[in-house]
């Protein structure tokens, strides 16, 4: 597995960082407007500021002309008083004329151009005086047309002080609007001053923290993607791991199977061996003088049982055995007993001795396999005289069963008659045979521990006393049926349970003729 | 205290006490896989001159390799020339009663107890 979802994860990142640039380009640029909307507000300003400026200088012109208008008229009216020219005279009066007209003009001007309260009060308080100044003024212009002496010059003194007063009004009034003009407009560059300092301040302190804030999101979103991708990798290493691990898995169930395959074929084999060394019913029958029934059902893993019967002369010989454990080994080893018997049965008559010379055999085998195996194994031989049997019995194996022709039922214990076969280089010294009386009607029962043993799903076990039981209750039957009365009980114990061990019965009934 | 054990079985040696003591059920395959508890066997045997004891009283299961080995001990311990061996069986465990019986017809001298 390569890392495809670590750069897909990767490039998410980078996407998100461009949408936040992005965010952040958009905030400044809004910041931007706001500075630029602010500019041209301080811009209007600017420019109503310099009308305001305008304005003040048109008022401040037409105050001026006024003052220049009423001081002219003063002078020209003086002039009229000293001059004898009739000429001069009258363009005195003309022009007088013209003064008093370009005041009213001023005066209407500024008026219309808008003035204060104070201003409009002002301009009511001079018209008193001007009007004194103007009497005076027409009766000494009037006078001075024909040709009088001018009756009191004191006339003149009150005019001009009218007039003078007239003249400080309007200066104050000039004064006045060229203060407050100022006022206006230190005013209003201070606030533009103040506002786009405020401005420059607010676009740096925006700026600054969207870099920071920005920054952080991004040195954020980094260390995520770093985590992501550290998980991404843990990910892909458990998933290599798994993938690892099942792969394992799988060849071990390969192997597994192929073991299978391999136990399969052992099972078969197994099965064969023990099925070809059985005896058949043609040598069961030769012995004339017994009713012989055998059963053998292979566990469903190879077991290690034998039994084999076979005669020599006039003895028949039984022998039964059990090697240990189960698989192939076990099986070859039975194998091994079933020929080492019938070899040394050929020789020797004396079954101790054959036990022993098995042993022998067997142990030299067992240890060369490099095995542990060995096994439970009894040899019986058995003569016919005037329809009564003599068995003799050799070897430790499960206890001997025998139902007596009336019933009664005898066991007996095999543990010194013999020594497990295969364990030790000699049994010798621990042999022993056991003498046993067969009248007619008189059977005897050899079995393995898988009819004893045998369980069932509660792991309880079918146990001795079953078999007793079975055999007592069905002891008149030929040997036949008791074995398969034996077979069927056990088979009912067992229920659905699969076999473990191998189950091995001979049954072997005297006669009656 | 020396320790052997898996869930199924535990073996014990006890040198200070001269006992080796299995419990539960020992299945083990072959020899190989019994080396370890023949070591501790031999380790036990080799404590001369004292009375040793193998515990099998809480042993439910030993599979034919287990009595392979403890037969190949009794023949060991013929040689053994002082301390008395002990092995120390249950009547309840059904396989006990005739395989140690075999051990002490391999070791006369074995002391049987089974209770």
């Amino acid at each position: 597995m390569s890392k495809p979802e670590t750069t897909i994860k990767r490039s998410n990142i980078r996407q998100q960082i461009v949408i936040i640039l992005i965010g952040f380009v958009l905030v400044m640029g809004i910041v931007g407007f706001s500075a630029k909307i602010g500019i041209n507000t301080m811009q209007e300003n600017k420019e109503r500021l310099k009308e305001i400026v305008n304005t003040n200088n048109q008022k401040f012109n037409l105050l001026t002309i006024m003052s220049d208008a009423i001081r002219d008229r003063m002078l020209i009216v003086y002039d009229m008083t000293n001059t004898q020219d009739t000429f001069e005279l009258d363009d005195l009066y003309l022009l007088s004329g013209k003064k008093v007209r370009d005041f009213i003009n001023a005066r209407e001007q500024l008026v219309a151009m808008g003035l204060t309260d104070k201003q409009l009060k002002q301009l009511d308080e001079q018209k008193d005086k001007l009007k004194q100044a103007q009497t005076i003024l027409n009766s000494i212009i009037e006078q001075a047309i024909n040709e009088q002496e001018i009756s009191n010059i004191s006339q003149i003194t009150q005019a001009r002080s009218a007039n003078n007063t007239v003249l400080k009004s309007l200066l104050d009034m000039q004064n006045f609007q060229n203060i407050k003009a100022q006022e206006q407009l230190k005013l209003s560059e201070d606030l533009a001053r103040k506002t786009g300092i405020q401005l420059f301040w607010l676009t740096l302190f925006a700026f600054i923290s969207s870099i920071i804030v920005v920054s952080f999101i991004i040195r954020h979103m980094l260390s995520q993607g770093k985590k992501l991708d550290q998980a991404l990798l843990e990910l892909h290493q458990s998933n290599v791991m798994l993938e690892r691990r099942v792969e394992e898995r799988t060849n071990e169930l390969m192997l597994t199977r192929s073991e299978n395959m391999r136990m399969t074929a052992e099972l078969d084999a197994g099965r064969k061996i023990q099925e070809i060394i059985l005896p058949t019913g043609s040598e069961l029958e030769q012995i004339k003088s017994l009713d012989i029934a055998a059963f053998m059902q292979p566990a469903d893993e190879i077991g290690g049982d034998y039994y084999d019967i076979l005669t020599y002369g006039d003895r028949a010989y039984f022998g039964i055995g059990d090697v240990t454990g189960h698989g192939l080994e076990s099986g070859i080893v039975m194998l091994m007993v079933q020929a080492s018997m019938r070899s040394h049965l050929q020789q020797e008559g004396d079954i101790s001795k054959v036990l022993q010379m098995v042993n022998e055999t067997l142990y030299n085998n067992i240890q060369r396999m490099g095995t542990d195996k060995n096994l439970s194994l009894a040899l019986c031989s058995y003569q016919n005289s005037n329809g009564i049997g003599e068995i003799i019995y050799c070897g430790q194996h499960e206890t001997i069963i025998i139902v007596r022709n009336d019933g009664d039922i005898e066991e007996f214990e095999t543990d010194d008659l013999g020594f497990p076969v295969g364990l030790v280089d000699s049994i010798s010294e621990f042999t022993n045979i056991l003498r046993i009386e067969l009248k007619p009607g008189d059977a005897m029962v050899l079995y393995t521990d898988g009819i004893s043993e045998a369980a069932n799903e509660n792991n309880e076990l079918f146990g001795i006393d079953s078999l007793k039981k079975i055999i007592k209750n069905n002891y008149q039957l030929s040997a036949e049926n008791i074995k398969t009365s034996i077979v069927q009980a056990v088979t009912d114990f067992i229920g659905s349970k699969s076999l473990y061990d191998d189950i091995s019965l001979v049954v072997i009934k005297q006669k009656s003729e | 205290m020396k320790k052997i054990e898996d869930e199924n079985y535990c073996v014990t040696l006890d040198e200070d006490s001269a006992k080796v003591i299995m419990d539960g059920v020992l299945r083990l395959s072959g020899a190989a896989e019994f080396t370890p508890i023949v070591g501790f066997l031999n380790d036990l045997l080799a404590l001369e001159e004292k009375d040793i004891e193998i515990d099998l009283s809480k042993l439910e299961f030993m599979n034919s390799s287990g009595i392979a080995v403890l037969s190949k001990l009794m023949i060991s311990a013929r040689q053994r020339k002082s301390g008395k061996i002990t092995i120390r069986g249950s009547l309840s465990i059904p396989w006990q009663t005739k395989s140690l019986k075999n051990l002490q017809r391999l070791l006369p001298a074995l002391e049987l107890i089974i209770e």
